[in-house]
């Protein structure tokens, strides 16, 4: 693989890392921890065929 | 005493699996199973592995975010996809490889013997699994909405066959509250996890290759994952050899970022001079062709018409024996 072909690709993991990070703050802030908390905890009838 | 890369693997998936599910205390408590009900379900785990498995610590990625998008208020979840896009970003499906704990299921499965050869799918089975994230997993929770605009997790409820194996049935055969309550729905699923079961036996993880959601996600980021397959186009001696002992139906010469490879380095190990790594970064290569195929124990052959030349793998192509 070429050298700038490689930094290329460096780059765009980079971003989408940094994409990634940006949408975890996001998610954190809008209260989404919270809500997938919730319904780990309490039984999910759907999950298990029930729902 | 070296351990083998097929044992540090084993290793690995049974350490994830038991992180996953630690709470085996869960399955035995006073009335039925019960759920884990503590902080560290905020957090998804890598692999597909049920919330509602009694043991499970963490969350499941695809039921978190049918779980966000399916919520009155949102209709996307950014936690979780970002979440799934850092870990697709760094190891692509290594995760499917060694975290995933339906994985390494499947894996038992598949050694259950078989009076006949393995099977191959068509071409096209590989895709339904995209197919499967679009409608199940990201439209349908959005679109298909009750009165109060709460959308269910359309994959969970229809498809998964790891939610009925590690909380459907344990939870079912322990609280008689919940064997009332079973339908057409709970029989449906039953049925999906018995051919997802008959398809394991006969494919080599027959759910990766065709309906995980996750495996699609991962899969799409293997083609910049910092976990990479690199091959050593000077050492290939084009055998075929890892071709031919890959599971997943993947030639890695061809195809060495494939949505299909989990990283299991089945190739890499086949592989007679050494020419596959994988890992991070870019493979450098420190030697040259000749020392590294003599150093892989194959012996310089005089070059003949339409062989390979250079070096001797031993892949018996050319029709000859090495005395």
């Amino acid at each position: 693989m070429g050298s700038s072909k490689e930094a290329r690709m460096t780059a765009l993991r980079i971003l989408l890392l940094t994409g990634a990070a940006v949408m975890i703050a996001v998610g954190v802030s809008r209260g989404e921890v919270g809500m997938v908390l919730k319904k780990a905890v309490v039984l999910c009838l759907e999950c298990i065929g029930l729902g | 005493m070296k351990i083998s890369q097929k044992w540090k693997r084993k290793a690995i998936q049974i350490a994830a699996f038991g992180l996953n599910n630690c709470h085996v205390g869960n399955f035995f408590q006073k009335g039925g199973a019960k759920l884990y009900t503590g902080k560290w379900k905020q957090f998804c785990a890598p692999g597909l592995n049920c919330y509602s498995c009694p043991a499970a610590s963490l969350s499941c990625p695809i039921g978190a975010l049918q779980a966000v998008s399916g919520s009155m208020k949102l209709d996307f979840s950014f936690y979780v996809v970002g979440f799934l896009l850092a870990v697709g970003v760094v190891l692509g499906r290594w995760v499917c490889g060694f975290l995933c704990p339906f994985g390494l299921i499947q894996e038992l499965f598949a050694k259950i013997p078989l009076p006949k050869k393995k099977l191959r799918l068509p071409r096209f089975a590989k895709y339904i699994k995209y197919g499967v994230l679009v409608v199940f997993v990201i439209l349908m929770p959005v679109l298909v909405t009750n009165v109060v605009g709460m959308g269910d997790p359309a994959f969970c409820q229809y498809i998964c066959p790891a939610g009925t194996l590690e909380g459907g049935i344990p939870l079912v055969s322990t609280r008689p509250e919940l064997q009332k309550t079973v339908g057409w729905l709970f029989g449906w699923k039953m049925l999906v996890l018995a051919a997802t079961v008959v398809g394991c036996v006969l494919v080599y993880r027959f759910f990766c290759k065709t309906l995980c959601p996750l495996g699609a996600i991962y899969g799409l980021l293997n083609k910049v994952s910092f976990y990479r397959l690199t091959v050593d186009e000077e050492k290939c001696i084009h055998c075929g050899k890892c071709a031919q002992v890959c599971g997943m139906d993947v030639d890695p010469v061809k195809h060495p970022q494939s949505m299909e490879c989990i990283r299991c380095g089945e190739c890499a190990k086949a592989c007679p001079t050494g020419a596959i790594r994988l890992g991070f970064g870019v493979y450098r290569r420190k030697e040259a062709p000749k020392e590294a195929a003599q150093a892989a124990g194959a012996a310089p052959v005089p070059k003949m018409e339409g062989g390979c030349g250079g070096h001797c793998a031993q892949c018996g192509k050319c029709g000859t024996k090495r005395d």
